[in-house]
């Protein structure tokens, strides 16, 4: 099995292999598309584990994650959810966006987060001690200014953290170029590009030009299209739909990139 | 005739001495926007404001037409002051647009590279541009392009005198080389502006021209006088118009231009000002003697001596030095004066207003979330069902009851504070029947009697300041007090007060929030304008500080949101309260329905 890529900022790959052989959990923080669910696919395939990944949303409930009765043919099966399989099969299981979810994940996540590495099925009155190679990974962006949604001290106190930021310069072009096959002149550009937009968070953007976005932009660049024009699809108006925002980006990308 | 004839002339004299493409110009007001954006990605610093350049003379050579049109004296001159960059109003320098748009943004690349370092102008401005064009070669084709069409538009250098045309030269090479131009021929005179470059702060000896000197009266008065409109000019007498052979003409200007020597004429009363109060318009012009003007002195009060003294006693606040990076402690004083006015009820006119915003905020306040296993509830709860015949089946012990799914009204906790500014410049008029006051407490009046409709708890209070010690907050209605003719008379006896100390009356606001036990706290901005008081607290300074006290509300969990109701103040509202923490209301009349509806869209569970 090939190792899916991944360009390591700093010593966050010794660490996650030391919070898993000491069978600690954890919490990954960063802003979207700086490569957190790319570090968790390529810790689990260099680990040899499977991947349990969950994304969160607002609609997301315990009993999605730990498994449910369902009925087939007049007979009740029970169902293994996500969480629950990971802790059966001994694998990582990584909920993506952990704020997202309802207030009662948390009450699921916390046994299985600290020292009793356990998950009780009240449902069918199994209690599941989680084995060695069990490890659980969240993530959430703190960014998003959302007065209702946080994560709470008592949830974020379980865990080991890592904070993902935008990745330096010469990381990032090599990111570029492994990723799209792009030449390194145009890597350099467009994170040139990419830290110039950076340089309007919070004040005109609400989220900025991601790894994810460069990476974007580089492919439509390499597949042939004007530098302009992907950028202008890729970066800009993915950005603000704010039209004196887009005005302003679009001068950005023609002074960085050229026409 | 002889009217119609002179006018044409000077029409087509300007036209021909102006490079002027009004099909082609370019607005500031229409870039404000895109150019910030684009300073700031730059790396131009995030906390400058944009702003339009005034007029000035200047005293380089003018071509042969200029000289003949009587034009090309007074320009606006891009430059930096301390915290803004000053642009010309409009670019209609070249015949195409996007020319003229490259400028703007030009000047702005420029601006952001730009370090004042005590260089002389042609030398910082040539380093600059080369740092630019070195960080962002791709400006290289462009910047060519603005250098040749502005090249097009300066003298040939051997149609000048020896002396200019050296000057000329020099400019033209470090144009086209920047950085090449180490020394600088010297010249009797300024050399014509160059529209590519940021023109120099104005030197000492221009600036005390242009200044009454600090002796000037300077404990004069800092009543309240209202700004007065004014517009800069140049003395028609310095103005040797070719055109003005025949002197009868100058009758037709003599309502427009009466000189009037302020130095020696401005009595201490207050004739000048009832004088002013009478002109349809009113110009200053500069001449060689230290000009006295009551409303410049108080615009330009020079520091007083206390600026730096802590207060003693009161409700103290500090404020954020930014040059400092450190607080001043006890800086500000906060008077909560109460004048108690008479009790009066709604005006007949804001009812049927009222009465539908209302209806609305009922609704948000019996807004309904579905919730599943419940014990009662309009439906079956299938999923639980589904779950209760498996344990059935498997043999688990069951719960008699089914459960259903319900949607119980969910409980708002939320305390709202809505924070008015009525300084003087709400003295303004919104349109020829209102004052922006009087806008002002229409709103407060029907958000008042609409957020009691949603059930919220909600306090409502104006501020104005007069310097550091003296900022008012009016407490137009607290937490826990009822709606009623108490508060709505107080809305009403609401007059404009002096200036806009945002940062102290947000802190003191904040504090008052932060007091209340709800979970969520919000805290409605309402102001005509920027940050702005006597003792330098304008400009970088106020924005600053206000940025931090919007800070530490964010930290103490309260939310601030800014409803600004001048477009003006756009460009430093996304720094102060973040892209998706303001509205700028375009329409004043609509004011007072926007602000409930908005208020029920920012606390929509």
């Amino acid at each position: 099995m090939t190792l899916p890529a991944y360009e390591p900022a700093s010593d966050e790959v010794e660490l996650f292999e030391h919070a898993w052989r000491n069978r600690l959990p954890v919490l990954i923080k960063g802003p979207t598309g700086v490569g957190k669910t790319r570090f968790v696919t390529h810790m689990a395939a260099r680990l040899g584990l499977p991947l349990f990944s969950v994304a969160c949303h607002d609609d997301l409930t315990a009993a999605d994650l730990v498994g449910r009765h369902l009925v087939q043919n007049g007979q009740t099966v029970w169902q293994d959810g996500p969480l629950t399989r990971a802790v059966r099969e001994g694998g990582i299981c990584y909920l993506d966006e952990i704020v997202e979810a309802r207030k009662d994940v948390t009450v699921v996540i916390h046994p299985l987060a600290d020292h009793r590495r356990t998950l009780p099925l009240e449902r069918t009155g199994e209690l599941l001690a989680a084995p060695p190679e069990f490890m659980l990974v969240v993530s959430y962006n703190p960014g998003y200014q959302n007065f209702l949604k946080g994560l709470k001290p008592s949830t974020r106190q379980r865990f080991v953290a890592l904070r993902f930021g935008f990745p330096d310069e010469a990381r990032e072009i090599r990111i570029l170029q492994r990723e799209t096959g792009c030449d390194a002149l145009l890597a350099r550009r467009l994170v040139a590009l990419g830290n110039a937009i950076r340089r309007l968070d919070g004040v005109d953007l609400e989220e900025v030009a991601s790894t994810r976005l460069l990476v974007y932009a580089a492919l439509l660049i390499r597949g042939g299209l004007p530098v302009l024009a992907a950028c202008r699809a890729a970066l800009v108006e993915a950005l603000s739909d704010d039209a004196e925002v887009t005005a302003g980006l679009e001068e950005l990308v023609r002074t960085v990139l050229g026409e | 005739m002889e009217t119609w004839a002179g006018a044409l002339w000077d029409r087509w004299v300007r036209h021909l001495a102006e490079a002027h493409h009004p099909h082609a110009e370019i607005r500031l007001e229409s870039l404000r926007r895109p150019l910030s954006v684009f300073f700031r990605g730059v790396g131009g610093e995030a906390g400058r404001r944009f702003a339009v350049a005034e007029r000035r003379i200047h005293e380089g050579r003018r071509t042969w037409r200029e000289r003949l049109a009587g034009t090309g004296r007074l320009t606006e001159l891009p430059h930096l002051t301390a915290d803004e960059l000053r642009l010309p109003a409009a670019i209609a320098h070249f015949p195409k647009r996007p020319l003229n748009r490259d400028l703007y943004f030009w000047l702005a690349l420029l601006a952001a590279h730009f370090v004042p370092n005590g260089e002389p102008w042609w030398l910082a401005n040539q380093r600059a541009t080369a740092v630019a064009l070195a960080r962002y070669p791709a400006w290289q084709e462009r910047y060519d392009r603005l250098v040749a069409a502005s090249l097009a538009l300066r003298p040939l250098p051997h149609q000048l005198p020896p002396v200019d045309a050296a000057v000329e030269e020099a400019i033209r090479a470090a144009l086209r080389a920047p950085g090449s131009v180490r020394t600088f021929p010297a010249s009797p005179r300024p050399p014509r502006p160059v529209m590519l470059w940021l023109m120099p702060q104005e030197t000492d000896a221009a600036a005390a021209r242009r200044r009454p000197p600090p002796t000037a009266k300077d404990g004069a008065s800092s009543s309240a006088a209202a700004p007065i409109q004014t517009e800069a000019t140049e003395d028609p007498g310095s103005q040797h118009g070719m055109l003005l052979a025949f002197r009868a003409e100058s009758l037709l200007c003599w309502a427009e231009y009466v000189r009037v020597d302020r130095s020696l004429e401005d009595a201490e009363g207050d004739e000048a000002g009832r004088a002013a109060a009478q002109l349809e318009r009113l110009a200053l012009a500069e001449d060689s003697d230290p000009v006295a003007s009551r409303v410049r002195m108080d615009l330009e009060r020079p520091p007083a001596a206390d600026a730096d003294e802590r207060l003693r006693e009161g409700i103290l606040l500090p404020e954020w030095d930014y040059r400092r990076g450190q607080y001043r402690p006890d800086h500000c004083r906060i008077d909560l004066p109460r004048d108690e006015a008479m009790p009066a009820p709604l005006p007949g006119q804001l009812r049927p207003l009222t009465q539908r915003l209302r209806a609305e905020l009922e609704r948000i306040r019996s807004e309904r979330r579905p919730q599943a296993g419940q014990p009662e509830g309009d439906a079956l709860d299938l999923d639980d069902w589904v779950r209760r015949h498996a344990e059935l089946r498997s043999g688990c012990p069951v719960s008699a009851q089914p459960r259903y799914i319900d949607t119980p009204r969910t409980a708002r906790d939320l305390s709202c504070l809505l924070l008015a500014d009525v300084s003087l410049s709400t003295d303004a008029h919104a349109d020829d029947a209102h004052r922006v006051i009087d806008v002002i407490r229409d709103a407060l009046l029907v958000f008042t009697e609409a957020i009691e409709a949603a059930g919220d708890a909600l306090a409502v209070a104006a501020f104005s300041s007069l310097g550091h010690a003296h900022v008012r907050y009016h407490r137009l209605k607290d937490f826990g007090e009822r709606n009623g003719p108490a508060v709505r008379g107080r809305i009403l006896a609401l007059r404009p007060g002096d200036y806009t100390r945002l940062g102290a009356a947000i802190r003191h606001a904040a504090d008052r929030l932060a007091a209340t036990a709800s979970r969520q706290k919000l805290l409605l901005v309402l102001t005509d304008g920027k940050p702005h008081d006597i003792d330098h607290y304008d400009g970088r300074y106020g924005i600053e500080d206000t940025r931090r006290a919007l800070f530490e509300c964010r930290r103490r969990g309260i939310r601030p949101f800014c409803v600004a109701i001048d477009r003006e103040a756009a460009d430093v509202l996304p720094y102060l309260f973040g892209h998706d923490g303001h509205v700028v209301v375009q329409r004043l009349g609509e004011l007072a329905a926007r602000l409930p509806r908005l208020y029920a869209e920012l606390t929509r569970p």
